[in-house]
């Protein structure tokens, strides 16, 4: 009876694999689920892998969280200067009935120069204190909702506006 | 609102030697001293360059005083000599600085307060006062009286 030689399975080592979403999968592991065994040498590779893995996701997590904190204290920034630029025009021109004298004070003009950053505040403003923005907002967004036949209709200009900042995303 | 009430020794304007004035109304950013002297106080009237505010058709779109009074004018005024109460004559009076229209105010025509002027302060409150009394660095002097017949405003007596 012919007895038959069983070659030993080549061990290729540990090798790496790697999946669709980029993460080295260690070989110890698929034979962990085959059923094959396991040394010293994998497992050194698991433990080594998992703190790949860990720190892979540390990183985005802390990147994540620093661009989130980032946002937030950017964003306290810019409302924290309109507020104060907002007070001193309110003040300034409170009997002013001139559009274009309201427009041009020194802390409306820097209020439009802040950018696109500044279009939620001056929403959310424009929402909670109803205060002529109107021409900030345009001025910023190139953009002017209210029609023609709502000039000068302080509600409705404020309603538009709102209405477009919802629809543009600005503002929930 | 983070707006004062207008005071009396504002040295911007002439309440404190020319008799102060009266509060009418509660401060309100929806219509201004123009729409008011139009009788409008429902939309803030002026001739902005964005096109944002209400303007009447067909009047020049224009900052100066000649395009004001040539927007009362579409309404039926006339330019006169002279501030006092004539009787069936509704009254309206421009201010300006240089030739920039700041201000304007309309004459109260019955009442107690008949003869004193009616305004809106911008966005702040209404007020009754003598014409002059508004003058001052913050909308210079009058520069414009215009009548015309008949009509009062719906907004004509004011009370205080």
């Amino acid at each position: 009876m012919r007895s038959e030689v069983l070659e030993p399975e080549a061990d290729p080592g540990p090798q790496l694999h790697e999946p669709a979403w980029g993460v080295h999968e260690p070989s110890w592991l698929s034979g962990w689920v085959t059923g094959k065994k396991r040394s010293l040498t994998d497992a050194t590779e698991y433990v080594a892998g998992r703190m790949w893995l860990t720190n892979k996701v540390f990183v985005v997590a802390f990147h994540f969280h620093t661009w989130h904190r980032v946002g937030e204290a950017a964003s306290a920034e810019v409302s924290s200067a309109f507020n104060a630029l907002a007070l001193k025009w309110r003040v300034e021109t409170q009997f002013a009935s001139s559009v274009n004298e309201m427009a041009i004070h020194p802390a409306y003009q820097q209020i439009i120069g802040m950018g696109e950053k500044v279009v939620p505040v001056l929403l959310r403003e424009l929402e909670r204190r109803p205060d002529h923005w109107f021409w900030a907002l345009k001025a910023i967004t190139r953009q002017d909702p209210v029609p023609d036949e709502a000039r000068g209709d302080f509600d409705a200009m404020v309603a538009a506006w709102l209405r477009w900042g919802r629809t543009q995303g600005y503002i929930d | 609102m983070n707006r004062a009430k207008l005071n009396p020794l504002d040295p911007r304007f002439g309440f404190r030697s020319r008799g102060g004035f009266d509060e009418t109304s509660s401060e309100s950013p929806k219509y201004n001293c123009i729409a008011w002297a139009a009788g409008d106080d429902s939309r803030w009237w002026w001739p902005d360059s964005q096109n944002l505010y209400f303007w009447p058709q067909n009047s020049p779109r224009q900052e100066t005083v000649d395009a004001f009074v040539a927007v009362f004018a579409s309404l039926g005024f006339c330019v006169c000599d002279n501030s006092a109460v004539e009787d069936g004559y509704d009254k309206i009076a421009i201010f300006a600085k240089g030739d920039k229209p700041t201000h304007a105010a309309r004459q109260i025509t019955s009442g107690n307060q008949a003869g004193r002027w009616t305004s809106k302060m911008g966005k702040n409150i209404d007020i009754v006062h003598d014409l002059e009394a508004a003058s001052g660095p913050a909308y210079g002097e009058v520069r414009v009286i215009m009548r015309r017949l008949g009509s009062h405003t719906s907004n004509d007596t004011v009370s205080t």
